[in-house]
């Protein structure tokens, strides 16, 4: 990896501990109303201004970001978790399980995934605290975003398992656990972080627009699909521009992981 | 011919799967919709027994589900609890509103998309040209995209209420990932041998990309198609959602936060249907484009 993948990756990471960490640095507290201020323009005091409630703006954006940031990082784990213990298990042992996961990855990959998270959402109850609702959306994402890694990962085990050295092993009597561990374990790591960086957005993504539907974190909890909200209603638009400035700020988390993608991606092929 | 009955059981299994999956999804719930009425002093238990045996509630689930399924192939998909009327006239006006926004947007996505990046190679551009374009589009989340188109309508002065609007939102939202692929298979396929003999021998440069490259990368942007149609209708509910387009997506949404199951899983199971018959069609286009699908014994790489 050369010297600007790193730094692409490096300026990726760094934007996801300051955005993670939002809540921590938030100068206000995001759910206090000052009803006396309330729909004022950007200041020195409330860099993004404040909303109907007269609460700050700003503090809620990086309140917000917390967490869809978190959100997205944990959704990404089990999510990759998922693809890369079901891969994995199907690509080393092959056989009939393997051509039921060939099957299953099929359906899973051939559904729109937002009518399936929303519809599943439906059953449960509406009221739930924020955080059963994001350990949900968790579990919800993770169960639709399984497939794409498992196969890429099932591909690469395939690939690895008839290497020399793979074989090598088998002819020493390595058990079979182990040659798993050591030897083909390592080989999928470049494509889970190459995965990592392309589900890491959508997740995000996903979270804002259930959190958009209503269906994900609720008022007053501070979220980014509500900044979304706003924009949908045009003249509020063109009366307050700064309604904008939460939304632009969103952009250079999805831009600087477009770029890490594009590192990593350059980096893996340079290394085969 | 084997292959493609093959291909056409999976499909069919793959469709029962689905259903069976959302109607227990359903079933699963503690209680149903009488359970409310265990609280009314003005019915009593006994009587609600009747109204649920009357309405098939106290069948076991198999049987419920073959009646669903064979009720459903003759169009009767139950009535809207929310709305009181049958989903299938609540469902008929919302599915043309979002075939109105799909289809014109899938074209258009893919017209600008491929033929762009094949225009673009005709001329003598490399087709990469694009791909700054679509990386800048997808780094804007799709709510967001659309936000701002609508935002630029209203501060332009031109009218939001149009068809235009929600074709153009999803177009956005589909283009870059077939300017992705678009480009990268044509790159992929501009550097294999035969194309390569063909420049050599001073065929020109359109009918190289034409011929030679477009129907060599052909074969994995029709399955990207098959799968396109899958994106088109997620990213539609959003924009749907957004522009106040009558689609399926509202009515979903609606019923989603309504708990009018007997909408909700009426959707899911036909968007599936959907999807299964696109990516079948995707099977059968393959199998007519690329002689190495029809005799798997015979492949040669």
């Amino acid at each position: 990896m050369n010297g600007s993948a790193k730094a692409r990756l490096s300026v990726f990471a760094g934007i996801i501990l300051v955005l993670a960490a939002g809540a921590l640095w938030a100068p206000y507290n995001p759910i206090e109303q000052h009803r006396d201020i309330s729909n004022s323009p950007p200041s020195a005091l409330h860099w993004f201004g404040t909303d109907d409630y007269g609460r700050d703006v700003f503090s809620r954006f990086l309140a917000g970001a917390s967490w869809s940031v978190l959100s997205g990082v944990a959704a990404t784990v089990v999510g990759l978790f998922l693809g890369w213990a079901a891969g994995g298990l199907v690509g080393f042992k092959g056989g009939k399980i393997d051509a039921l996961f060939l099957r299953l990855g099929d359906l899973t990959l051939s559904l729109p995934w937002l009518y399936v998270v929303i519809g599943l959402r439906a059953i449960l109850p509406l009221d739930l605290k924020p955080r059963a609702v994001l350990a949900t959306m968790l579990l919800l994402l993770a169960f639709v975003s399984w497939a794409r890694p498992a196969r890429l990962v099932r591909g690469m085990v395939l690939n690895l398992s008839e290497r020399g050295y793979v074989e090598a092993a088998r002819a020493f009597g390595v058990p079979e656990w182990r040659i798993f561990v050591r030897h083909i374990f390592p080989g999928t790591l470049g494509v889970l972080a190459a995965q990592a960086l392309v589900l890491f957005p959508r997740f995000v993504l996903a979270e804002v627009t259930l959190s958009f539907f209503g269906l994900g974190v609720s008022e007053p909890e501070p979220s980014w699909g509500a900044f979304i909200i706003a924009l949908k209603q045009a003249y509020l638009l063109r009366e307050q521009w700064w309604r904008l400035l939460p939304v632009l700020s969103m952009l250079p988390l999805f831009l600087s992981c477009a770029f890490a993608v594009r590192a990593v991606a350059n980096a893996y092929r340079a290394s085969r | 011919m084997i292959f493609l009955l093959r291909k056409a059981l999976i499909s069919l299994i793959q469709f029962f799967v689905i259903s069976i999956a959302v109607f227990l999804f359903f079933r699963l719930l503690p209680g149903d919709i009488y359970t409310v009425e265990l609280e009314n002093p003005q019915i009593s238990k006994a009587s609600l027994e009747g109204i649920r045996e009357a309405h098939g509630l106290t069948q076991s689930w198999p049987r419920r589900y073959v009646n669903w399924l064979a009720s459903s192939a003759k169009g009767d998909f139950g009535d809207s609890l929310a709305y009181g009327i049958p989903v299938r006239q609540l469902l008929a006006p919302r599915i043309r509103g979002t075939l109105e926004v799909a289809i014109p947007a899938l074209l258009l996505s893919w017209a600008l998309g491929l033929g762009g990046a094949i225009s673009a190679g005709v001329f003598g551009i490399a087709p990469t040209i694009f791909e700054p374009g679509a990386t800048a589009a997808t780094i804007v989340p799709d709510v967001a995209a659309v936000s701002l188109i609508l935002w630029a309508a209203v501060w332009l002065g031109i009218s939001i209420t149009g068809i235009w609007l929600p074709i153009a939102g999803l177009t956005f939202g589909l283009l870059p990932v077939v300017v992705f692929h678009s480009v990268r298979e044509l790159r992929h396929a501009q550097k294999l041998e035969f194309v390569r003999i063909a420049e050599s021998r001073g065929i020109s440069g359109s009918r190289i990309w034409l011929q030679f490259v477009l129907r060599a990368a052909l074969n994995p942007l029709v399955s990207l198609a098959g799968l396109s149609v899958a994106a088109a209708i997620s990213s539609s509910f959003v924009v749907e959602v957004l522009t106040g387009w009558p689609g399926i997506g509202p009515l979903f949404l609606e019923a989603v936060q309504a708990r009018d199951y007997s909408i909700v899983q009426t959707v899911l199971v036909m968007l599936a249907g959907v999807l299964i018959v696109s990516n079948f069609a995707a099977e059968i286009a393959l199998y007519r484009l690329d002689p190495r699908i029809r005799l798997p014994h015979e492949r040669f790489r």
